[in-house]
């Protein structure tokens, strides 16, 4: 029955395109939401945790920022892909994962090198690592006229969050729905004193409270003339605990969050052989920060910045003959950062307008296939006070290969090469006392080699997926924050040089279904070897990177039987060092978290379906942390009440 | 294989990698020791957020050095002191460590660093930010971000009294009848130039005195003139040097655009400048009396010290030590060099990171 109702759903979605892993002919990985439950995860950057190659920064907490740094190239080189268009990251460069909860997300997809479609906006192109968040919002079901959920989740540390989402279908043509979360925490996790090992304290100001709002339309002509409109609002309140300080237990900042986009993208068979993908975005967010304890004349200190995004995207891709495929892509930015508060004193204001032009394309035979781009970025940049950051033009390339030796052994060798940058932010550009207007971009290379197996029902088995990969990546002109002369100086420079050697692996499995019980087990393993190699006569020459563990990995294990689901997941990490000194002082523990969870689904899978979730995360209340002095929730739990339900048409159309 | 071999061997991997092995400290602890030989102790102040402040003791003549003097005395605080020292005094027989981001003074033993107490610097829900402290009359009085001076009973170990002075203060010093203190107002957005002058009769601000802008530290002469470093506004307004006559405590005199130095130090007649705003070099030596650059550069032997971060000179035979905080990341070292600027020797003050403070223990 299950197996039934699996195979039935595939059918049934019409715009759902599979990607396939191991014919990829660069690393891809990826994870649906049902998979993602199975991790204990809330929320994007828990699911990441599970891919191999990626290490999460987790500041902790359910409002802790939660950064994503793919196969070490810095969480600066990741981009992210909502629903198919770039969530814009002007300001500062690295995007909060914690922040997107997996109610509403279908699909998770990390490329390590471009989007896998050339028919994809240039700023798909123009990133180390891509990181694809999928909803379901415009997936219209042949058979469904509505479908709603409901669910409730209720956990340790005051953690409530409530989340709908709905979907009607207006005849067969068009699709609307909305999603909405509302989301609370106290954030007080316990945890073991820095002060006195026996004692237990509880993090302060850690609360959180967050709300979205999405609402999506679609129209879909046919199956190659469809347009998707998004609406998107986010607001966040939220403490910022900070690093525990010794002795000190005071913590009074806080930040709030404002993101609002709405988005359009339309995709159309251009001619025979041609098709075409316009995409719009406009983007306004707010960010307010306060300190009300500062030490100036005021007693508080206050940021608060509004940026906005305008954004046009036009793709053709051209379809040779068969196996052959053309794409050019053309994106125009315009990015807008004004600070308003008191203090913002003579802030630059930046404008930056960025045009971005790619070329793709991709050979594809059964057993062999090439894909590569170039994509050249123009900078320009205006500002409001002192100096505008260096006006910019730069090529980066990529190109990808994969081939099956022998026709009916599924087993493929895959390579790649990316070389691209990333151009300074506007904190690192205009960060008040801080930036630097003449940073160069920083560059990333990536080489890749690695081999793929991939097969369905072999024996009793249903799948297995197995890929490894080993890479030697290149950052040069890394742009950190040091101090200058002293403490209160610090300053952006483009002096960080990086090599990076690591191999990825992962190995996914599952079985058929023997007496209602199906097992799957999924593996995966990453060893980086990164070294800074910025300064041949310091004395961290040569030395792991701070906060890179060498070996770090997870496995999950599953077993469903019937309706009831059994998981066990653990994620690894070996030491690591805070700073590029190995000394004891700066070690942090190897560490490893073990979470089990429960599902039992209940009601007519047709009509109104009842779920519920017990998760018990980190079991053995493991006291760890990712980032010194910001320890991470010890045992916490979970309950989730999940309720489902379809109204179908009267007619069956299979 | 069947099910239960799968099963069993997908679970042999999940078992695997749960195995992970705490990892040891090798470091050798010396048991504590009743008194610590003649030497130096070296306060390094740590990073930000990082709760790495560290004493560590050279032993005069020895060619290592105790990197955490303070956990090898005290084993039972492995927590260490605390985050950011910023400064730290020996008088009578404590040593008092100002730690900033902790909020505290800790007091300890100056003969061999065992703990006496914290002191908390912390007012409701603000931490008070202690900076810089100088002792006078039987009191240590310790500057704090948020405006004031708090005056330290130094055999009740508290705070008796607090002295309101200008924005930020940061460099105290002190003579026979006042206190003189930098308010730096680097806090705000435009920053503050004056001295606070505090009568020590009545332990209250008498006078604002201009100096340069934003003031850091303050050091006075055998003469009894105040020398006052300044950090400019770290763009447009360049560093200096301002001097105070102690005897009129009115007005002060630039030294003008040769002296854009953000720290002095000085010894009897002698001032080293260190901390060449924009420039390079590490100290300046200037007389005092004579109103003369003695050297333009002290060291002459070209022994390179990347970041000067503290400066001490021994009293007994004038010997100059000099912190270097390297890249601000790495441990931090101390150099020893003669009074002609030719270097002695040196010490890793490891695992100490930005090292800022050197004191002579008798």
């Amino acid at each position: 029955m299950a197996q039934k109702h699996d195979t039935l759903q595939n059918v049934q979605v019409i715009t759902k395109k599979n990607i396939n892993v191991t014919t990829s002919s660069s690393p891809v990985q990826l994870l649906n939401t049902k998979d993602a439950f199975k991790r204990n995860s809330l929320t994007v950057a828990d699911a990441l945790k599970h891919f191999a190659g990626v290490t999460v920064k987790d500041y902790g907490g359910i409002g802790g920022l939660k950064t994503v740094s793919v196969r070490s190239l810095g969480a600066n080189h990741t981009g992210v892909l909502y629903d198919g268009i770039a969530l814009g990251d002007a300001q500062g460069g690295q995007i909060d994962v914690g922040k997107f909860s997996l109610d509403n997300i279908e699909q998770i997809e990390l490329y390590n090198s471009g989007p896998v479609d050339i028919l994809s906006p240039a700023k798909a192109f123009s990133y180390g690592s891509l990181l694809v968040l999928k909803t379901n919002a415009y997936s219209i079901n042949t058979k469904d006229e509505k479908s709603g959920n409901v669910q409730i989740q209720y956990g340790s540390f005051g953690f409530f969050s409530p989340a709908i989402k709905y979907k009607q279908q207006l005849g067969k043509k068009i699709v609307m729905g909305f999603n909405a979360m509302y989301q609370q925490a106290n954030g007080a996790y316990p945890f073991t004193s820095y002060e006195n090992s026996n004692t237990t304290k509880k993090r302060k100001n850690s609360a959180i409270k967050a709300f979205r709002f999405e609402y999506d339309a679609s129209i879909q002509i046919n199956d190659s003339n469809k347009i998707n409109f998004k609406t998107y609002y986010y607001n966040s309140k939220r403490g910022l605990p900070g690093a525990i300080i010794l002795f000190n237990d005071i913590s009074n900042e806080r930040l709030n969050d404002r993101n609002f986009f709405i988005q359009s993208s339309w995709q159309k068979k251009a001619g025979i052989k041609g098709e075409l993908l316009l995409s719009a975005k406009y983007t306004a967010d707010k960010n307010y920060y306060v300190d009300p304890t500062y030490p100036n004349s005021f007693g508080r200190l206050e940021n608060e910045f509004y940026s906005k995004e305008f954004y046009l995207s036009a793709s053709y891709g051209y379809k040779v003959n068969k196996i052959f495929k053309l794409s050019f892509s053309s994106d125009a930015f315009n990015n807008r950062l004004n600070r308003t508060d008191i203090f913002a004193a003579d802030f630059a204001n930046p404008t930056r307008n960025s045009f971005l032009n790619n070329a793709a394309f991709q050979f594809k035979k059964q057993r062999f296939e090439i894909t590569g781009n170039v994509l050249h970025t123009l900078i320009n940049e205006k500002v409001t006070n002192g100096k505008p950051g260096r006006n910019l033009s730069a090529f980066s390339e990529a190109i990808a290969a994969s081939f099956q030796p022998i026709k009916n052994i599924p087993l493929r060798a895959r390579a790649f090469y990316k070389h691209v940058f990333r151009a300074p932010t506007f904190n690192d550009l205009y960060y008040t006392n801080v930036g630097n207007t003449n940073l160069k971009p920083e560059f990333a290379d990536q080489l890749n080699a690695g081999l793929t197996y991939g097969k369905q029902n072999l024996g009793f088995m249903r799948s297995i997926t197995f890929t490894t990969d080993a890479y030697l990546n290149k950052v040069n002109d890394k742009i950190i924050a040091l101090p200058t002369q002293n403490l209160f100086q610090w300053s952006v420079q483009n002096i960080g040089k990086v090599n990076i050697k690591g191999i990825d692996v992962s190995l996914h499995t599952k079985t058929k279904e023997w007496k209602n019980v199906r097992l799957s087990a999924d593996v995966t393993y990453s060893f980086q070897e990164v070294l800074d190699v910025t300064d041949n006569t310091s004395s961290v020459y040569k030395t792991q990177l701070p906060y890179t563990p060498k070996h770090s990995g997870s496995s999950s294990f599953s077993i469903e039987h019937k309706r009831a689901t059994l998981n066990y997941n653990i994620i690894f990490s070996s030491y690591r060092y805070k700073q590029g000194d190995a000394l004891f002082v700066n070690l942090l523990q190897p560490w490893n978290t073990n979470d089990v969870s429960f599902s039992y689904s209940f009601g007519k899978t047709f009509s109104t379906n009842y779920k519920i979730i017990l998760e018990a995360n980190n079991i053995f209340n493991t006291q760890y942390e990712m980032i010194k002095y910001y320890p991470l929730p010890g045992f916490n739990y979970r309950i989730s009440l999940n309720i489902s339900f379809i109204k179908q048409k009267q007619s069956y159309e299979y | 294989m069947n099910i239960k071999q799968t099963s069993f061997a997908m679970l042999s991997a999940v078992l695997f990698l749960s195995a992970c092995k705490k990892v040891k400290d090798t470091t050798p602890v010396l048991p504590p020791e009743f008194t610590l030989p003649e030497g130096a102790y070296v306060l390094s102040e740590g990073s930000f957020n990082a709760n790495n402040t560290k004493l560590s003791f050279y032993a005069k003549g020895s060619s290592t050095t105790t990197g955490d003097v303070f956990l090898q005395q005290n084993p039972d605080s492995t927590a260490g002191l605390g985050g950011l020292g910023n400064d730290a005094i020996i008088y009578g027989s404590k040593m008092y460590i100002i730690l900033n981001q902790s909020g505290l003074v800790t007091v300890l033993k100056a003969s061999n660093a065992k703990f006496i107490k914290q002191i908390s610097f912390k007012n409701g829900i603000t931490n008070k930010q202690p900076r810089y402290a100088v002792a006078a009359r039987g009191k240590v009085y310790v500057t704090s971000y948020d405006n004031t001076v708090s005056v330290i009973d130094t055999s009740s170990l508290a705070i008796i009294k607090t002295i309101v002075v200008g924005a930020n203060p940061e460099g105290i010093a002190a003579s026979a009848n006042f206190l003189y203190v930098a308010n730096s107002g680097g806090f705000n957005t435009i920053p503050d130039s004056t001295v606070s002058l505090i009568d020590l009769n009545i332990e209250l601000e008498v006078r604002k005195i201009k100096v340069g802008v934003n003031p850091y530290k303050v050091e006075i002469n055998a003469a009894g003139n105040v020398f006052v470093s300044a950090y400019g506004n770290y763009t447009t307004i360049p560093a200096s040097v301002s001097v105070i006559n102690g005897a009129l405590n009115t007005t002060s005199i630039n030294l003008g655009s040769n002296f854009s130095y953000s720290n002095v130090r000085i010894a009897g007649e002698t001032a080293y400048l260190y901390n060449n705003y924009g420039g390079t070099g590490t100290a300046k030596v200037y007389n005092t009396t004579t109103n003369t650059v003695t050297r333009n550069e002290f060291i002459t032997d070209g022994t390179v010290i990347q970041t000067p971060y503290g400066l001490n000179i021994d009293s007994q035979n004038g010997d100059v030590y000099i912190a270097d905080a390297k890249n601000f990341t790495s441990a931090g070292t101390v150099t020893c060099f003669g009074s002609n600027g030719v270097k002695k020797f040196s010490f890793s003050v490891s695992p100490g990171v930005n090292p800022n403070t050197i004191l002579f223990k008798r």
